[in-house]
């Protein structure tokens, strides 16, 4: 067998220029497969890590899954506020443990603006039990003092005691500008990987000051009090919020779940719904789930499309190889052993095309990497191979013998005649 | 219409017969090839977390439900008692430290995207919207050692393997109810037969 094996590397070393096009058209396909493979995971868990700890997220009545989306993706929009009246009842219910409520609907820039408490530096947990830290600065303290989400402050280059203004509205540009009353960035959260990262963080008084002078859906000249009267007014205490967009619920017992999301649910004085996280992120999951799934597939079909590309490239050589094999045969060499030659062939082309796609993935992820957790967030692990990526390659590797199979029989039933017969 | 309104009817059914559609544990004995594999653990039903003297459905002879009109005012009353007395949902003291083995639906309260590590443990869950969540006697709280993180989905049927703790009464530093201390999960293999 082994010298077999020698021949085919000096016969693939031989026409070694068809044989590294071969080689780099599985190397390519192998390295998107398994870079899809593990981008899966990685989506999936960065997905799975942005909540954690909480035990009930709770808002107006809609869907659990759009409910998820804009509390704690701040993704879309929500269909209603819950009123703050409902907020202290369910704060106040006796298997509460802690509560954070979330005020959504400006933006800073592009980024969401989030209206909340001091409870949610000290409750909201990420990552398997993950606390949020503080890169520089302290959480807000005055009236007018944001907490900025690392992306944030990276992006657009913010550093402590910068003046940021607030925009109405959730777009990226806006026309309508809170810029009568600036804020000052009081701290600068350390990276989550989470959509923390890309949000601006504000007390509720503030959320409400802002808006004053708003309540007729646009600013009225005159009516908008000035800074001052807003300090004061906060100082009063009579800037607490109406309403609040969602809650997030922590238990004294994680038994009680059930229980506290049916008094919710139930709750008379007005519609609310609230959701186990860990339940609408599976079902959000079972919807893009899909997605990924079809991104696997695609993925697998260019393997299979390099494979036939290496069959191509076997069988043409066999033409061109009727004299060299027809030689072997006639010096010896038995059918048997023309098969295992070019099954030889196409193994040592499967493995080294394996090996490259592999070295040029961990070669991409050392290069993008840095670059991919920077943009969008996800860090793309350049660990070592994983079970379900080794089932993969096997797979691969077991496809390439096949398709040294296919041609090598077809050498192998090439007769001696075939190769020795003067061709007209 | 000599009935109960159609609303509290519907939920007074619900109440004592649980959604109808998928529902594991309620079929009397349904032998599993793997229980050999522990052996010091019995295999329980979901009836054996309700105290047998707790009845709540003796309160339709009460109030004699059958012949209650739609808006009868002792509808509602019924309705709120039989609410109130889910509400407390008694657990069996009793059970506390036994081994045992429960079948059940996993709804996921932590992951980390590919294996669950908390859940909560119900006999019934998922595409029934007409009834409330299983009441705290019929939810067992499981909480699984890293290396035992169940690599599955939400409401996915498994086998729960482990002692049972009980809590009997709420307090402020626990809420009534059972958990098991899990030393094994398997797949429920049984396919749930159609009611």
């Amino acid at each position: 067998m082994m010298p077999i094996l020698a021949l085919a590397w000096k016969s693939l070393r031989n026409r070694r220029f068809t044989a590294l096009l071969t080689i780099l058209s599985i190397a390519f396909s192998v390295s998107l497969l398994i870079g899809v493979e593990r981008l899966r995971g990685e989506v999936r868990e960065g997905f799975a890590n942005t909540i954690s700890g909480t035990d009930l997220i709770v808002g107006a009545r809609g869907g659990p899954v759009n409910l998820l989306l804009y509390a704690v993706f701040r993704i879309g929009n929500a269909t209603n506020n819950i009123s703050w009246e409902s907020y202290q009842a369910i704060a106040a219910l006796p298997k509460v443990a802690w509560t954070i409520p979330l005020s959504l609907g400006d933006s800073h820039r592009g980024f969401r603006v989030l209206g909340t408490t001091a409870a949610y530096f000290d409750h909201y947990r990420y990552g398997r039990g993950r606390a949020l830290t503080l890169a520089q600065g302290q959480p807000f303290d005055d009236l007018y003092d944001a907490v900025l989400g690392s992306q944030v402050a990276r992006t657009l280059d913010y550093r402590l005691g910068d003046a940021i203004v607030l925009a109405h509205g959730t777009g990226e540009v806006s026309f309508a500008h809170h810029a009568d009353q600036p804020f000052r960035v009081a701290g600068i959260l350390a990276p989550t990987g989470t959509p923390v990262d890309r949000t601006v963080h504000v007390s509720l008084a503030a959320i409400e000051a802002i808006h004053l002078g708003w309540e007729t859906g646009a600013p009225v000249a005159g009516r908008a009090p000035d800074l001052a009267q807003r300090r004061a007014l906060a100082a009063r205490g009579g800037l607490t919020p109406k309403a609040i967009t969602a809650v997030l619920v922590g238990l004294k017992s994680r038994i009680a779940t059930f229980a506290v999301q049916r008094a919710i649910n139930e709750y008379a004085q007005e519609p609310l719904l609230a959701v186990l996280p860990g339940v609408a992120l599976a079902d959000l999951w079972a919807v893009i789930g899909v997605g990924e799934q079809a991104l696997l597939v695609v993925s697998a079909c260019v393997v299979v499309v390099g494979l036939f590309g290496m069959l191509t490239a076997l069988l043409t050589s066999l033409n061109e190889r009727r004299r060299e094999l027809a030689i072997l045969r006639s010096v010896g060499a038995r059918p048997a052993q023309v098969l295992a030659l070019i099954m030889g062939e196409a193994l040592f082309l499967t493995l080294l095309g394996i090996l490259f796609g592999m070295a040029l993935l961990y070669g991409l992820l050392a290069v993008a990497g840095p670059l991919i957790a920077d943009r969008l967030g996800l860090v793309i692990g350049s660990g070592p191979v994983t079970g379900t990526e080794g089932l993969l390659l096997a797979m691969v590797l077991a496809a390439g013998v096949l398709v040294g199979l296919i041609a090598g029989y077809r050498a192998y039933r090439l007769s001696l005649a075939d190769g020795l017969a003067i061709r007209i | 219409m000599r009935l109960l309104h159609p609303l509290s009817a519907l939920l007074l059914a619900v109440c004592l017969s649980g959604c109808d559609g998928q529902s594991v544990g309620h079929q009397a004995g349904a032998p599993n090839p793997t229980a050999a594999a522990t052996p010091a653990a019995a295999e329980i039903e979901w009836d054996t977390l309700i105290p047998p003297d707790w009845q709540p459905e003796t309160l339709f002879n009460q109030y004699d439900a059958g012949n209650l009109m739609d808006d009868d005012p002792r509808a509602k009353e019924l309705l709120g008692k039989l609410k109130q007395l889910w509400a407390q949902a008694p657990v069996v003291p009793e059970l506390d430290g036994k081994r045992v083995r429960l079948p059940g639906f996993v709804v996921p309260l932590e992951t980390d995207g590919t294996r669950i590590s908390e859940f909560l443990l119900v006999p019934y869950y998922g595409a029934c919207i007409h009834v409330p969540p299983p009441p705290a006697n019929q939810t067992v709280y499981v909480r699984l050692p890293p290396e035992l993180a169940f690599a599955g989905k939400a409401f996915d049927t498994i086998w729960v393997t482990g002692t049972l703790k009980v809590t009997p009464t709420s307090s402020e530093l626990a809420e009534a109810g059972y958990r098991i201390e899990a030393t094994g999960i398997a797949p429920y293999t049984d396919k749930p037969e159609p009611l």
